[in-house]
């Protein structure tokens, strides 16, 4: 039998796809609705893993009677309040500077880019235990900080500042897959826009905000949305320390860590939505058509 | 950047017929250029400084002796440099056998996560069949769950399977695709090969080769620096990966080197019988620095291609 063209085509398609449609149904889809339903259920041997539907007991109690979940849960996305704007500008203004080097620049983009590769969450965490983040701070902050605590705004702004300060050795370390994105986005800017802009007299600062910034806006919403999803699969993060203490810790309460699991995730969705939405009559996008 | 300072110098040229500067105006604008240079490379030094700053510190107080690290008058650079930190924590980690199951598992995650996320992105990109698009817009769907949304199923799935306590699940889901954000590294992939001319295909196809050939043996040597580029990632990230293997792995003896450097403190405690008394941060920081090291040098052998492919990946539309 001889299939048609577009048939085999079709085909072709199909099987060249096929491992990661076979890994989404079982690595992927069957798990997310398994704990779904599990959310519902309750445990009842855990030995042969027997369960009944409880409704949404398991809900309840997440909302009612835990008291670790919504502290923890406003608690990290407070922190990501604070971190999120922060990576974006500082990986922006590190890859604006970048891209203006001209020799050097892969001696520079492989330093920044370090934290990347042998920055995991336990590396990090023996570090900032050890008191490398600490040093770092005092070693360039501290005039800063010494001058500002005698002056009289003390209080009101001292506190928000050290607040960010105490983060910066963790935030600097997160922004390496950023950094690379801007690059590559400040690098397919093409030269003629800003050509166009300096015969007419544009001065640098006015080309950033005029060019620079509507051509990258597209890639500073792949950034924010890559420095959600990090954020909220980083085992430093309480909420994913909580789940993951509860479902395979000591108590083992597989039924209410699949429900923690889906409040988080529900979560996580709405905020990626939210950016995607709020973001959408900002953002440029130089090929459309349509 | 080259265009960049060419533009510059062309607006300069234009601005200066146009204007009649004086040499003095003209002087001034130079001062001013290189002022701005001198001043960019002292803001990117501070940042390098502290970007290097837990690197240097790592491997700086791993070589201290324990005198050493409470006299706060030794900073930087010890004057009588100490192994014995890595010693012991080379012993506690079993180093050589965490080597090689780390290596063993990201290298094989890395090849599987390659080669098969190729080809699915290369079906993403460039085959057109029904579906197409809402396949993918699953795959975006994807990449946004939590992993600990799906843990436990998965986790009586590698129970169900008797795979806890083998190495299955950090190497076979590669192979489907589904390594350390296996999501991300396909939409790379896909991107890249987007960006390619269709040309080459049309000639091959015309020639009478088959999909998988045009794939093979055209696409793929094509695909140079995406292959760079994913198997790096995909490398590392699973070296790093703190989720699958405390999900699988109980015995401690299994254990990859990151999850031996997480344990550290328990496993010197095991190593020396009874609760060590001598917790030195040059012990611990030299098992950190042991821990880092072979994929530190995997990256510093790799980073000129690398730094190089990610520019030609197209990361960015």
């Amino acid at each position: 039998m001889k299939l048609s063209l577009r048939k085999q085509q079709i085909l072709w398609g199909y099987i060249f796809v096929s491992p990661w449609i076979v890994g989404t149904v079982l690595l992927f889809a069957y798990p997310l609705m398994r704990s779904l339903l599990m959310s519902f259920q309750r445990v009842t041997g855990l030995v042969q893993l027997k369960s009944e539907w409880a409704g949404l007991v398991n809900y309840s109690e997440a909302f009612r009677e835990d008291v670790r979940l919504i502290p923890t849960l406003t608690e990290t996305l407070g922190d990501m309040a604070v971190d999120m704007p922060l990576i974006l500008v500082f990986s922006l203004i590190m890859a604006l500077l970048l891209s203006r080097v001209r020799r050097g620049q892969t001696a520079l983009r492989t330093i920044f880019f370090m934290p990347v590769v042998i920055g995991s969450a336990g590396v990090i965490q023996e570090l900032l235990r050890a008191g490398a983040g600490d040093e770092i701070m005092m070693s360039t902050m501290e005039p800063i900080l010494v001058s500002s605590a005698s002056s009289p705004i003390e209080g009101g702004i001292v506190t928000p500042i050290q607040a960010v300060l105490d983060r910066l050795t963790l935030i600097i370390w997160r922004t390496g897959v950023q950094i690379l994105l801007f690059v590559a986005g400040l690098n397919s800017i093409p030269p003629s826009l800003y050509e166009a802009a300096y015969v007419d007299g544009s001065t640098n600062w006015e080309a950033f905000w005029k060019i620079s910034l509507p051509m990258l806006s597209p890639v500073i919403l792949v950034a924010a949305i890559y420095t959600l999803v990090d954020s909220f699969t980083d085992p430093l993060n309480k909420v994913v320390d909580y789940i993951m203490d509860v479902s395979i810790g000591a108590s083992l309460r597989l039924d209410y860590g699949a429900a923690l699991g889906w409040i988080y995730f529900v979560l996580v969705f709405v905020l990626i939505v939210l950016l995607v939405r709020l973001s959408s009559g900002i953002i440029f996008y130089a090929g459309e058509r349509e | 950047m080259k265009i960049n300072s060419e533009l510059r110098i062309n607006r300069f040229l234009i601005r200066n017929h146009i204007n009649q500067w004086s040499s003095w105006e003209r002087h001034a604008r130079a001062l001013q250029r290189r002022l701005g240079t001198i001043l960019r490379w002292l803001v990117l030094i501070d940042f390098v400084y502290v970007f290097l700053f837990p690197v240097i510190f790592m491997f700086t107080t791993s070589i201290k002796t324990v005198h050493e690290l409470n006299n706060p008058a030794v900073n930087w650079i010890s004057r009588s440099p100490t192994m014995q930190g890595y010693q012991l924590a080379f012993e506690v980690l079993n180093y050589f056998d965490g080597v090689r199951i780390s290596l063993l598992t990201s290298v094989l995650a890395a090849v599987g996560q390659t080669l098969v996320g190729a080809m699915v992105a290369y079906g993403f990109a460039r085959m057109r069949f029904p579906g197409r698009d809402l396949l993918f817009a699953l795959l975006l769907f994807t990449i946004v769950v939590p992993p600990q949304t799906i843990m436990v199923p998965q986790f009586m799935l590698y129970t169900n399977l008797k795979w806890t306590n083998t190495y299955l699940p950090l190497i076979l889901p590669p192979f489907l695709s589904y390594g350390v954000r296996g999501g991300i590294l396909l939409i790379v992939f896909r991107q890249f090969f987007r960006g390619l001319p269709y040309e080459l295909e049309d000639a091959a196809y015309v020639d009478g080769a088959g999909p998988f050939r045009v794939f093979w043996q055209i696409m793929l040597p094509l695909a140079q620096p995406a292959i760079l580029v994913v198997m790096l990632f995909s490398l590392v990230w699973t070296w790093n990966d703190n989720f699958t293997p405390w999900l699988v792995l109980r015995d401690n003896t299994l254990f990859t080197l990151t999850q031996r450097m997480e344990i550290f403190n328990s496993l010197l405690n095991n190593f020396s019988g009874s609760t060590y008394t001598n917790l030195e941060e040059n012990t611990f920081m030299a098992a950190v620095a042991l821990t880092v090291l072979p994929v530190l040098l995997i990256y510093l052998f790799a980073q000129r291609y690398f730094t190089q492919s990610i520019d030609r990946t197209g990361l960015v539309e």
